[in-house]
């Protein structure tokens, strides 16, 4: 239980540490000449309005960033985990634009997570992350039920069989009865 | 076009006729020698040279490599590769028209894409110059995309396949590209700064690294796998580098734009499909020695992993450590950048430091930054005007004056063009440490927190005994912008006699209780608000000037509009303004000329 909690608090920490390194390439990559710009991708430069990054920059960051965060992550479900992954990435990123804004224009963190919001860098992550997600599930296969079948001899089971659960000597399932079957001889 | 541009992309195509020769020259006399090791350098090499085709492609090589350092010299790097790529065709034709053979169907559709894209490139070149030298990325990023060349060059190589190293050797020359267009471009250009410079060395590195990589794809799988992934990646890599991380200029509009992209995708497409077709010809009558090509390897294996995450963590603490740029940027500079001085080095004042122990404030050492004009190195015996510059809060006197409003270059630049008179500029400290024990510069309540005594008895003192100012009220200036705004006018409004000019950027002119200990009258007194109804004749007695702006988003801008109003009442001359913006750094940034103007025009 303590070592499940450990892990998951590590892997946030690595999230949160992955997405305070995609600011840093922003920066890094903040003179890029190349195409249309994204305002407020960096809000600490704007006094001197230098907060423009080009778009494809913005949204090359945010989508190694999030394929970085999401690599480890082994969803059920998919698609409801990348919705569930782009809004946490829109509201996350508001929020750090938005007290960044409050910072530079010594101004109200509510009014300036509304503006951040309108912002259009919150949503480009959001749709790189979408696109990361993509990415690395949707080539996830389905879920296979694998049964460990002790004595080959005396159970066979053909592809499109289900598991059957109620023998636990015999098979151990990792999945759903609908799944196919991949058979192991131990 | 300007004529280093021209001359830089004719020595491009120079360079690609050579590099070319000599690398179908070079596959000739490779592909028979024994299996070349790193391990057995000496055999290898002597193997290598002992080929007369291998040498003399290794010669015509090194001349066309020479050619390729000065096209970098003079051109941007994604024109110069985008040339080399598109060149070949240029080979082709003329490799044809010598041997009045006609070329394959391959090498012809592959010259003609290569030529389309030639085409497109030098329309898409109006307007075009050659270009900044200095790259616009730093050199921070420009390692990192080194290293995950390198990186993913070793991946490719360790597949064990002709077109894995063909790929591997094409991202280490584009690689030793990327490094020479930096050290070619490096300032000053000399032998020494040359061998002096580690540029040269990953250059080296990496085109050796390559050389070996692409001789042992050539025994791996004959020329025809390995050198057509190394030809896209070898013109790719250096023309998304050149945009990317050096500042390639682009055209500005979209048409010419589109162009560009077509013609570098068109070059690099010519090029591969010339390099196929024209390796495939090569091997064709080499049917000797056999080649046996192992099998692929399914995926990288342990230590293949350990790169990956060796690579994915540094780009992990290279992000890290740019977040850390990112925020310091603004810790120190607010966003601005570093100031650069572009006076002439004879019109550049000086900075330099004064120490006030005042007992007001317990005898803390004060370090006060005082602006000395160029004047003042030169003209031993005259006297100047001074003007007090209060900080606001947190933050200190340097990074606020200094770093982000960027008075020195501001001065020297307006001094240097007869905009402001010289003047002398003093940067007090306002409190210790942040807000801690903060008062925005009023005397507090507790001891040791007379922050008002210690600037107007104590530094002005200190000040007018140490440098050659003119020191009286007509002659000495105090501004400041919030809390600092605030201490300007209540310096003026408390001290008529002290100071002849103020001025408030986004003062706030009704005193926070809280800082100054919930005391009725100390709220009362650094409340200008409050005290100017009584000093306002003595001030106008006395020729006060008083310069106020305030953003229209400030919730300050009724306040200060009631206080110019009672000025005004008496017959004080005051200029207010409410600028659009709110309480912030642009504001008072943009707004620092004008403000030295006024003082300027009025201190005398």
């Amino acid at each position: 239980m303590i070592g499940r909690v450990a892990g998951r608090v590590a892997w946030l920490v690595g999230v949160v540490g992955i997405y305070l390194a995609g600011w840093g390439w922003l920066e890094y990559l903040r003179h890029v000449a190349l195409g249309p710009t994204v305002a407020d991708a960096l809000p600490l430069y704007e006094n001197a309005r230098a907060d423009r990054v080009s778009l494809a920059a913005v949204f090359v960051v945010w989508y190694v960033t999030a394929l970085a965060a999401l690599l480890p992550w082994r969803p059920r479900r998919p698609l409801v985990a990348g919705a569930i992954a782009m809004v946490l990435v829109l509201v996350g990123l508001g929020l750090v634009i938005g007290v960044q804004l409050t910072l530079v224009r010594a101004s109200v963190l509510g009014e300036d997570f509304g503006a951040a919001m309108h912002t259009e860098l919150p949503w480009i992550a959001s749709l790189a992350t979408a696109a990361a997600a993509g990415t690395l599930w949707h080539r996830r296969p389905p879920d296979v039920a694998v049964v460990v079948a002790h004595d080959t001899q005396e159970r066979e089971l053909d592809a499109g069989d289900t598991a059957p659960r109620d023998d636990a000597d015999a098979c151990e399932t990792s999945a759903g009865a609908d799944a196919p079957i991949h058979q192991i001889p131990v | 076009m300007t004529t280093p541009l021209g001359v830089g992309l004719a020595l491009a195509l120079s360079a690609t006729v050579a590099l070319e020769t000599g690398f179908v020259l070079q596959h000739a006399g490779a592909s028979g020698l024994p299996e070349l090791s790193l391990r057995r350098v000496r055999s290898s090499a002597r193997s290598l040279v002992g080929a007369r085709r291998w040498l003399a492609g290794f010669v015509i090589g090194l001349v066309g490599w020479g050619l390729y350092l000065g096209a970098q010299r003079l051109a941007p790097l994604s024109l110069v590769q985008a040339v080399a790529a598109g060149g070949i065709a240029v080979l082709v034709a003329i490799v044809a028209a010598a041997h009045r053979t006609r070329p394959t169907r391959s090498e012809a559709v592959g010259a003609l894409v290569a030529t389309a894209g030639l085409a497109a490139l030098a329309v898409s070149l109006r307007h075009t110059t050659a270009g900044h030298l200095a790259p616009a990325a730093p050199p921070v990023a420009i390692c990192a995309v080194l290293a995950a060349l390198a990186g993913a060059a070793g991946l490719a190589a360790r597949r064990g396949t002709a077109a894995a190293g063909g790929l591997a050797a094409g991202l280490l020359y584009g690689a030793g590209d990327i490094s020479s267009k930096l050290l070619v471009t490096a300032r000053p250009i000399g032998i020494g700064a040359v061998a002096g410079s580690g540029w040269l060395y990953v250059t080296l590195a990496a085109h050796a690294a390559g050389f070996l990589a692409l001789q042992r794809s050539f025994q791996r799988g004959g020329a025809v796998s390995s050198i057509g992934p190394m030809t896209a990646a070898v013109n790719l890599v250096p023309i998304v580098a050149g945009v990317a991380l050096l500042g390639d200029p682009l055209p500005r509009s979209s048409p010419l734009l589109g162009l560009r992209i077509v013609a570098f995708a068109a070059t690099v497409a010519g090029a591969w499909m010339l390099g196929r077709a024209r390796a495939a010809e090569s091997a064709e009558p080499a049917a000797a020695p056999p080649v046996v090509e192992p099998p692929p390897r399914r995926g990288p294996g342990l230590p293949g992993r350990r790169a990956i995450a060796a690579l994915l963590g540094a780009t992990l603490l290279l992000g890290l450590r740019g977040t850390y740029q990112y925020a310091q940027g603004y810790y120190e500079y607010r966003g601005f950048g570093p100031p650069v001085d572009h006076a002439p080095p004879s019109q550049q004042g000086s900075v330099v430091d004064l120490i006030v122990r005042s007992p007001a404030i317990n005898r803390w050492p004060a370090d006060v930054r005082v602006y000395l004009p160029a004047a003042y190195r030169y003209q031993p015996t005259r006297r100047f005007p001074t003007v007090y510059l209060l900080q606001g809060m947190p933050g200190t006197s340097r990074t606020a004056f200094e770093n982000a409003l960027h008075v020195v270059p501001v001065m020297d630049a307006g001094i240097a063009s007869g905009r402001f008179q010289p003047m002398i500029v003093v940067m007090p400290p306002g409190t210790r440490h942040g807000f801690a024990g903060a008062t925005e510069w009023a005397n507090g309540p507790r001891p040791g927190s007379a922050w008002e005594t210690y600037l107007v008895r104590d530094v002005v003192a200190a000040v007018d005994h140490t440098f050659r100012t003119i020191p009286t009220r007509a002659a000495r200036g105090i501004a400041g912008y919030s809390a600092g705004g605030d201490a300007a006018v209540n310096a003026i409004v408390l001290h008529p006699d002290a100071f002849g000019v103020a001025e408030g950027w986004s003062a706030d002119l009704r005193q926070s209780p809280g800082l100054v200990g919930d005391v009725a009258a100390l709220v009362r007194r650094y409340s200008a608000i409050e005290t100017v109804g009584a000093a306002a004749p003595r001030m106008h007695a006395l020729g006060a000037q008083l310069f106020l702006y305030i953003g229209k988003h400030d919730r300050a801008a009724p306040t200060d509009r009631r206080f110019v109003a009672i000025l005004r009442r008496a017959h004080v001359p005051v200029r207010f303004e409410v600028l659009s913006g709110g309480h912030n750094w642009r504001l008072w940034h943009d707004q620092l000329n004008r403000s030295l103007d006024f003082f300027s025009g009025h201190l005398r």
